[in-house]
């Protein structure tokens, strides 16, 4: 059920916020010894807050689209008075004082939190294979990874566990988990949604944002979600939108790349993309070829950007190495090892970046790529053969969405089909900054373009 | 000509609190990743400034 269809029946009195509660806790009951999506399940406050949604409803209190609502929340969220992991030993007995921004808005829009999503350990990779709080499995392929680090929240919006859900996106951990799990997953622009009170990995490229059911229930999480917070110091001062989606192609110009995107994917994913873009050309939208930058350096940057800053974040807990997976404390060693003028050069090459890529936005409104060049992989699997070459699970899982995370630009990730395998693929869109709206209703335009068998 | 790092000795001096092995594992991705990164930062302009983490000013700044 989308977020739109519970406001409507909720408001009809076909259901309560209690029996929309019951359902996800029933889902949570029945799948999530096998999905492990949740590492804390928030029943009895939720329970509270659904029956505090439904005395209010009854006595003409809307909060509006959110209201009663149930919603997960990635670990990585402090929550007052609730465990709050990152997924990680290092944290597990870490109880906040108080709420994330993000948390203390979807509250006040009255949405019912169900509970604390399981991740890749400190949002630091992409399989969601967590050492401490179980493997995140894809409820499309249990044998396979659900993508991260925000694997439980796609899960968990996936399986019907919650009708949406908060996620982090620092390297594509919003977008691969949604495109690996068939759901909607945006990242907004940087500095759009605060990140006040979201343990942080990569200062400059940490981002929240929505994963959802649908292009029009990201949007109406971004409502909620989107706008300036002054704890936040790269929190944007400029105006929200209404993310609603309009859902139009009408005279949007899709750039649709020559260069990286489509190098090195596999056929279905090839076919999903140009299927989407052929389907918007009909619905009026003009599609042009376009050369991008040089996103293999964008991706090299990225990735010492990264290093260098969570290092610098999470450095201080080595000292308790034995408490942390073999694969993120490897990154956290590399990280240390990052001099500082590569890290300078980073910010400076990022900026240079940016500028070119601005360039790109004469050409066309919007770009159209695969979000991952493959369906999920099989869990365990450190690598995998796209068009005949051995990738790195990792890097190939963030190839293409790792570049927006540092150009701060707002990316989105919808359902586009599957591959023979039965897996699902994300068409990525990409807009300028702060074009979220824009980027909304393209999406929605698409969504419906592609139909319900997408 | 852009002189490589030798990451084993840096991960010795500058860390020598990670494992032998531990640090035979680190080592190829980070001599993969300077390969990239070098030749990139080499091309620099030397006005090229950082990107700011954001351009509005600071509440109270």
């Amino acid at each position: 059920m989308t977020i739109v269809e519970a406001a409507r029946r909720l408001r009809g009195r076909e259901i309560s916020a209690s029996e929309l509660l019951d359902q996800c806790l029933g889902c949570i009951a029945a799948l999530n010894s096998a999905l492990n999506a949740f590492i804390t399940v928030m029943e009895e406050s939720a329970r509270d807050a659904a029956r505090k949604a439904d005395e209010e409803l009854a006595r003409g209190l809307d909060r509006g689209p959110l209201h009663g609502i149930p919603v997960a929340l990635k670990d990585v969220f402090l929550t007052r008075g609730v465990r709050t992991t990152a997924g990680s030993k290092l944290f597990e007995n870490y109880i906040p004082d108080h709420d994330a921004a993000a948390v203390e808005r979807l509250i006040q829009a009255g949405a019912v939190l169900v509970g604390k999503t399981n991740m890749h350990e400190l949002a630091y990779g992409i399989t969601s294979a967590n050492p401490h709080f179980g493997t995140v499995r894809n409820p499309h392929a249990p044998a396979r990874i659900p993508g991260g680090s925000s694997g439980g929240s796609a899960v968990a919006v996936a399986s019907g566990m919650a009708l949406a859900a908060l996620g982090s996106d620092t390297g594509g951990s919003i977008r691969i988990p949604a495109a690996f799990c068939g759901v909607v997953g945006l990242k907004p622009s940087y500095g759009r949604v605060s990140r006040y009170g979201m343990l942080p990995l990569s200062f400059s490229q940490d981002h929240a944002g929505p994963i959802a059911g649908s292009v029009r229930d990201a949007g109406l999480i971004m409502n909620a979600i989107a706008g300036h917070d002054s704890r936040d110091p790269s929190s944007s001062r400029r105006p929200v939108e209404d993310y609603v989606p309009a859902g139009s192609l009408e005279g949007v110009r899709i750039g649709l790349p020559e260069n990286f995107y489509f190098e090195r994917v596999t056929p279905a994913v090839r076919e999903a993309v140009e299927r989407a873009a052929e389907l918007a050309e009909r619905c009026g939208a003009r599609v042009l070829r376009v050369r991008v930058p040089d996103m293999d350096a964008v991706n090299t940057i990225g990735r010492v950007l990264l290093l260098a800053e969570a290092a610098a974040a999470l450095t201080p807990h080595l000292a308790q190495r034995a408490g942390i997976g073999d694969d993120v404390r490897t990154l956290l060693d590399q990280g240390r090892l990052v001099p500082a003028t590569d890290y300078v050069n980073a910010q400076r090459l990022r900026r240079l970046k940016q500028d070119e890529f601005r360039l790109l936005w004469r050409q066309v409104d919007i770009l159209f790529t695969p979000t991952v060049p493959l369906g999920a992989p099989k869990i365990g699997e450190t690598a995998v053969e796209i068009e005949g070459r051995s990738e790195d699970v990792r890097l190939a899982a963030t190839r293409l969405v790792r570049g927006m995370d540092v150009l701060g630009l707002p990316a989105i990730s919808l359902p586009c089909g599957l591959d023979p395998n039965g897996l699902p693929l994300g068409l990525q869109i990409i807009a300028p900054e702060f074009r979220e709206a824009a980027l909304l209703s393209v999406a929605a335009a698409v969504e419906r373009a592609l139909g319900p068998a997408r | 000509m852009l002189v490589m790092t030798d990451w084993k000795l840096a991960a010795q001096a500058r860390c020598p609190d990670i494992p032998a092995d531990e640090v035979n594992r680190i080592v190829p991705v980070l001599e993969t990743l300077e390969a990239a990164f070098a030749p990139l930062a080499a091309r620099l302009p030397v006005d090229a400034e950082p990107a700011a983490f954001s351009a509005e000013p600071r509440e109270g700044a």
